[in-house]
């Protein structure tokens, strides 16, 4: 098992009073599973994914990681890369700051980074230019090497492609695919958006306001949603064809 | 999908070599590059593209709506018999948000955060000056009726940031409504909603159409949402329209490279 929560519950107090962000989840990942974790705005997924990520602590309920380096990345890469840090630092700090295999030498550290921009299909020429160079999509593509240069276990993805154009997309899912494929790592995937989900998990849970109200095998929570919330979700995909 | 039985084969927008420039550091771009279609009665006319390809200054231009760092450079925008390209700005305010009217993306942004939803409304009847203050409060909660709103008279008094997103777009399309325009120009309207919301929303705008007899030009960037919604529609990119037509030949059978591209990633994901 790579993830296991018991039970875990996260209230926010707002102007309105207390809002139960999370209201008591189970869910387990194991070991080399893509989870989809899909919802609505505001139905706790992100707040789900950064208890996991032990970067917020819930108020009850327990949960356990095993791995020691998660990762993450970010909806927009707009925000998530340092606008005043070289492309080539932004992936390689995590092999600086100790979660990463530690490389001993400059070179080793310069040939990791240039081998990682390889491995999500940057040019080695974009190693020493800025964040604003970039389009939406690039940007994605670097943050996607950040988080696999430290060769993860576990990588959470909070909406990675609902920032950008549909072409770009499916072209950021498949690297997500392949890398995820190379180094046999586990994904949490946070989407809203139901195609996304399905083109990479394996399982898939639905949440809503606070709740998981459904969980199982991709095939067939698409194919036979049982609850009725997962089954507007299903219907209100829009096909092209 | 069945035609609408209503649409009628007259042109109520003509838009005709339509160029539009920005000035940059660099020089001037050219952000709509030399394109044209029309808009019948009654139709839902569709405009697919990624972002940066220049369908939002389409929409903008035609309603002289620019950025001061934006020229049109040159074309015609044929309505109601003239090219409102060449009429001055007080002419232009009697069309602008009366016969032709817009809903913007993001209903958070496009309504007043000091104001309730049925002043906004109203404002919008009042500004033309055709309704008496009293006549506008109940065409308001006549529209907030029309575009479904369970509460009207609650919502008539609430402020934006009381209500949902879903309400809230319907408060916009409400707004676009209020001087039975001849065209609603919607720019992305449900992609800031979630799914399910969405689903509704569209069903919304589709009833509207038939009921007022509306024109709409529909922009998105998701062919899911361009099926469902339009009879035809155009493709662009980088300015220009590379491919248009009848929707379900343009999505069956993509002349264009760039169209069958963009469908092979919406069907790869679908």
């Amino acid at each position: 098992m790579m993830v296991s929560c018991r039970d875990v519950s996260k209230s926010f107090i707002g102007r309105h009073g207390v809002v139960k962000a999370v209201a008591g989840v189970s869910l387990q990942i194991k070991k080399g599973q893509a989870l989809g974790l899909v919802g609505e705005s505001a139905s706790g997924k992100t707040t789900l994914g950064k208890m996991i990520l032990g970067i917020m602590k819930p108020d009850s309920g327990e949960i356990t990681m095993n791995t020691s380096r998660p990762q993450v990345i970010f909806q927009d890469p707009y925000n998530s890369l340092d606008p005043k840090m070289k492309i080539r630092d932004i992936i390689g700090e995590g092999l600086l700051t100790g979660i990463g295999k530690l490389r001993s030498t400059k070179y080793e550290l310069q040939n990791k980074i240039q081998e990682t921009a390889d491995l999500v299909r940057l040019p080695v020429s974009v190693l020493d230019k800025y964040p604003h160079e970039f389009s939406g999509g690039e940007r994605q593509r670097i943050a996607i090497a950040r988080a696999v240069v430290t060769e993860p276990e576990f990588i959470v993805c909070d909406e990675p492609v609902s920032s950008l154009d549909m072409t770009i997309q499916l072209d950021i899912l498949n690297l997500l695919k392949d890398v995820r494929q190379k180094f046999s790592m586990t994904y949490l995937f946070i989407s809203h958006d139901l195609r996304a989900v399905k083109f990479i998990c394996d399982r898939v849970a639905v949440m809503k306001e606070g709740l998981i109200v459904e969980e199982g095998p991709t095939a067939q929570i698409y194919s036979a949603p049982s609850h009725p919330y997962t089954k507007s979700l299903i219907s209100s995909i829009l096909e092209v064809s | 999908m069945m035609a609408n039985p209503f649409c009628v084969d007259i042109n109520i927008l003509e838009v005709r070599d339509l160029s539009v420039s920005f000035s940059a550091s660099a020089g001037p771009v050219k952000v709509v590059d030399d394109i044209s279609f029309d808009i019948k009665k009654n139709e839902i006319f569709g405009i697919v593209g990624e972002s940066g390809s220049g369908k939002t200054v389409t929409a903008l231009s035609i309603l002289k709506l620019i950025d001061p760092s934006g020229r049109i450079t040159a074309g015609k925008v044929i309505f109601g018999g003239m090219d409102i390209l060449k009429i001055d700005e007080e002419r232009m305010r009697q069309i602008r948000g009366a016969r032709i009217s817009m809903v913007f993306q993001e209903p958070s942004t496009s309504l007043d955060p000091v104001f309730t939803a049925g002043y906004q409304i109203e404002e919008a009847a009042l500004a033309h000056g055709k309704m008496t203050t009293s006549a506008a409060k109940d065409a308001a909660i006549e529209l907030l009726k029309t575009v479904h709103i369970k509460d009207p008279m609650k919502v008539y008094s609430s402020y934006p940031h009381q209500l949902s997103g879903g309400t809230k777009q319907r408060v916009s399309i409400a707004m676009a409504l209020v001087n039975s325009p001849e065209l609603v120009i919607m720019d992305e309207p449900t992609t800031a909603l979630d799914v399910t919301i969405q689903s509704g929303i569209l069903d919304l705008i589709s009833e509207i159409v038939t009921v007022k007899k509306i024109s709409v030009l529909f922009i998105s960037h998701d062919l899911g949402v361009i099926n469902r919604m339009c009879r035809r529609v155009a493709i662009m990119r980088r300015g220009k329209i590379v491919e248009s037509g009848d929707k379900d030949a343009v999505l069956k059978n993509p002349s264009n490279s760039y169209t069958a591209s963009l469908l092979a990633s919406a069907r790869a994901l679908s």
